[in-house]
């Protein structure tokens, strides 16, 4: 049996998260969608399946508040499995302050949602008329970017394309490997917004490194949040590694909104992978190396306050061979 | 989609009922074994005449389900609460459109039905009347009334809430659990619940002394818990093996041990029943294996395979005779033990 595949959509409210569902629900693609909203009323679509579910987070874990899940989403979902058959995938349209990471974790860390379910996209709506303001306002409106696969830029035709282009290296620097999207009423074609599996980890794919670049400067808007993407030519020790990984995450998980990396491992054949949200951290090995393939590591690290030369460092001291630092 | 016998294990009956079977119950004389479904139906099987019945309680999927001497209660996505007598005449008790109702509880006297409604408890009275109590601070994670009908408990976020009496402006107590609770169980006797946590643990309260102690160490998640008929040990899921603990007044809480036996390697144990009256326990591994444990041999045997991941669901009949159980995808059985 496979997994149920799960969209979430994300984004402030007025970004048009409800015109996206809407557009999604009453495109003919043969698909029958659960939806999971926080409120029904704007949805104009009869759907038998939307059930509304009010947010509540449940701390895990002795009250860390960076191991919090949804118990709402628990439930619903689990409700859902018993109907399994009537429905192909499932949406679920967040509040416009939700925190992205909470439903991340709930479908890595509850063991009955991994197994029935399977998180394929989070999809975040940014209104460009408005996000300039929403983002130096809020932290939630960078928050939701961060943990973004997709961004959809909807009301473009709003905007002057300057401000559109400051707009999109504002998303690039706090997140640099989603796909952004340009819209003008979320009409983005449903294949670019289904089927992602963006969080199967086997399938973490990095854009061009070259696109990083701009992750290296902050930027007085974006609440300290940056992305800080880092390269290592040697090829490291995974013991090392694994308890850099582990440490970092102990000790400044909070802040660390999401990371990952695919490793070049001495000795190995295939590519070791990695990628967590805050304290939670996932690892598998990937495709094989090509024979004629530059096998260097990379990483990302998206976080509030992160220190470049810290993870820098960190990383560097993983590299095979070197005497322990 | 009717019971048939099994071809080579005589005294189990089989059906692919094709739907999620979200819950078993036994009418309290046994004569009737009834099956919640995830196609909205409540399947009654009669094995007197061998005869399936179908009800169709619910118009989304049925995900809740408990027996009292007027019926069986099941809740649904539709959000109702349907009673369906033993002859399979059915009727509304309650409807809450856009609602889930995903836990009922009744008890073999009579004394008590419910059902969770988000963050309320739907209280039935004596004409079947619904009464809604007051707010929990969450949603409702399991709800159990115990034998005598002289208590509700519901599990919330933060603590779990007995209402003794459960009467519509009675009074109510919280005890404290912190995080999230979920399946929640009495003993026998009513003097203690068990409550499983998100955090892969169980608290279980004494109601006398009005304290609670924690249950851990578990690789997953617990999903079900069953006490012992003479409620001295308490059965939990959650682990790949039958773990039993000691829940008697008598052990030492700092002392207490936990019973292990029956290692199952391909997968976590799902659900558990305790026999009424014998040192038996019913499991129902991940993989669609059930397993009868004795306390006594320390040691478990396979009784049953089903088709489905998990079996969802497991329960004995009021005198222990009898066993029914079903699967994630809709397989079904129903054992007789005594014949």
């Amino acid at each position: 049996m496979h997994s149920i595949p799960v969209t979430v959509l994300t984004g402030f409210l007025g970004a048009g998260k409800t015109t996206l569902l809407n557009h999604l629900l009453s495109e003919n693609h043969g698909r029958r969608f659960a939806v999971i909203v926080n409120e029904f009323g704007e949805i104009g679509i009869d759907n038998e399946l939307i059930v509304s579910s009010d947010e509540e987070i449940y701390l895990m874990n002795n009250g860390c508040i960076c191991c919090s899940v949804r118990g709402d989403l628990i439930r619903v979902l689990s409700g859902l499995a018993k109907r399994r058959g009537g429905f192909d995938a499932v949406v679920l349209e967040t509040t416009g302050l939700a925190d992205p990471a909470a439903i991340i974790q709930t479908f890595a860390m509850d063991e009955d949602i991994r197994d029935a379910f399977a998180l394929d996209s989070v999809a975040t709506v940014v209104d460009a008329f408005h996000y300039p303001r929403h983002a130096a306002e809020n932290r939630q409106a960078l928050e939701q970017v961060v943990y973004a696969d997709l961004v959809i830029l909807n009301k473009t035709d709003l905007v002057a394309p300057e401000v559109l282009d400051d707009i999109q290296k504002q998303i690039r620097r706090i997140n640099d490997t989603a796909q952004v999207v340009a819209t003008t009423r979320c009409d983005i074609p449903l294949g670019t917004l289904l089927d992602r599996k963006a969080f199967d980890i086997g399938r973490l794919l990095f854009r061009s490194p070259g696109l990083s670049e701009a992750a290296q400067h902050g930027h007085e808007h974006d609440h300290g949040i940056a992305s800080t993407s880092l390269t290592v030519a040697e090829p490291l020790d995974p013991e090392r590694l694994g308890d850099f990984l582990r440490d970092l995450l102990r000790d400044k998980g909070q802040d660390i909104y999401r990371c990952k990396g695919i490793v070049n491992v001495a000795g190995a054949k295939q590519r070791f992978i990695f990628q967590g949200v805050h304290m939670y951290l996932e690892t598998a090995w990937g495709a094989p190396w090509a024979a004629d393939e530059e096998r260097d590591s990379r990483a990302v690290f998206i976080g509030r306050g992160l220190n470049r030369d810290m993870l820098e460092t960190g990383l560097a001291g993983c590299v095979a061979g070197k005497g322990a630092a | 989609m009717s019971f048939a016998p099994d071809a080579e294990q005589p005294g189990v009956m089989r059906a692919d009922f094709g739907a999620y079977v979200a819950g078993c119950a036994f009418s309290p004389d046994g004569s009737v074994a009834a099956y919640a479904l995830g196609d909205g139906c409540v399947a009654l099987y009669i094995p007197a005449t061998g005869e399936t019945e179908y009800v169709a309680a619910h118009k989304g999927a049925a995900l809740s389900l408990a027996a009292s001497p007027r019926g069986f209660v099941s809740g649904g996505d539709d959000g109702r609460v349907v009673l369906t007598a033993w002859d399979g005449d059915y009727r509304e008790l309650a409807a809450y459109p856009g609602e889930w109702i995903e836990h009922v509880a009744a008890c073999a006297t009579g004394k008590v039905l419910a059902a969770a409604k988000g963050k309320q408890v739907v209280l039935f009275d004596d004409a079947l009347s619904p009464n809604l109590l007051p707010d929990l601070p969450s949603a409702i994670g399991g709800l159990a009334a115990s034998p005598d009908g002289r208590a509700l408990a519901a599990s919330h976020y933060d603590g779990v809430t007995v209402y003794a009496p459960p009467r519509p402006a009675g009074r109510s107590n919280t005890f404290d659990g912190p995080g999230s609770n979920l399946a929640i169980v009495f003993s026998h006797d009513g003097a203690k619940i068990a409550c499983a946590t998100q955090d892969k643990s169980v608290r279980v309260y004494d109601l006398d002394q009005a304290a609670g102690y924690l249950l851990e160490g578990y690789p997953a998640k617990v999903r079900a818990l069953s006490f012992s008929g003479d409620a001295a040990m308490l059965w939990t899921g959650g682990e790949q093996a039958f773990v039993g603990w000691p829940v008697d007044a008598s052990v030492d809480p700092s002392a207490r041990e936990a019973t292990v036996f029956g290692m199952f390697e391909h997968g976590l144990l799902g659900t558990v029943a305790a026999h009424p009256v014998l040192p038996l326990v019913a499991g129902g591994f991940d993989g669609g294996v059930v397993f009868l444990g004795s306390v006594e041999r320390m040691g478990a045997a396979p009784l049953v395979i089903l088709d489905g991941r998990k079996i969802t669901s497991l329960v004995w009949s009021p005198d222990g005779r009898r066993l029914a159980g079903g699967t994630d995808s809709g397989a079904a059985f129903y054992m007789n033990l005594a014949d």
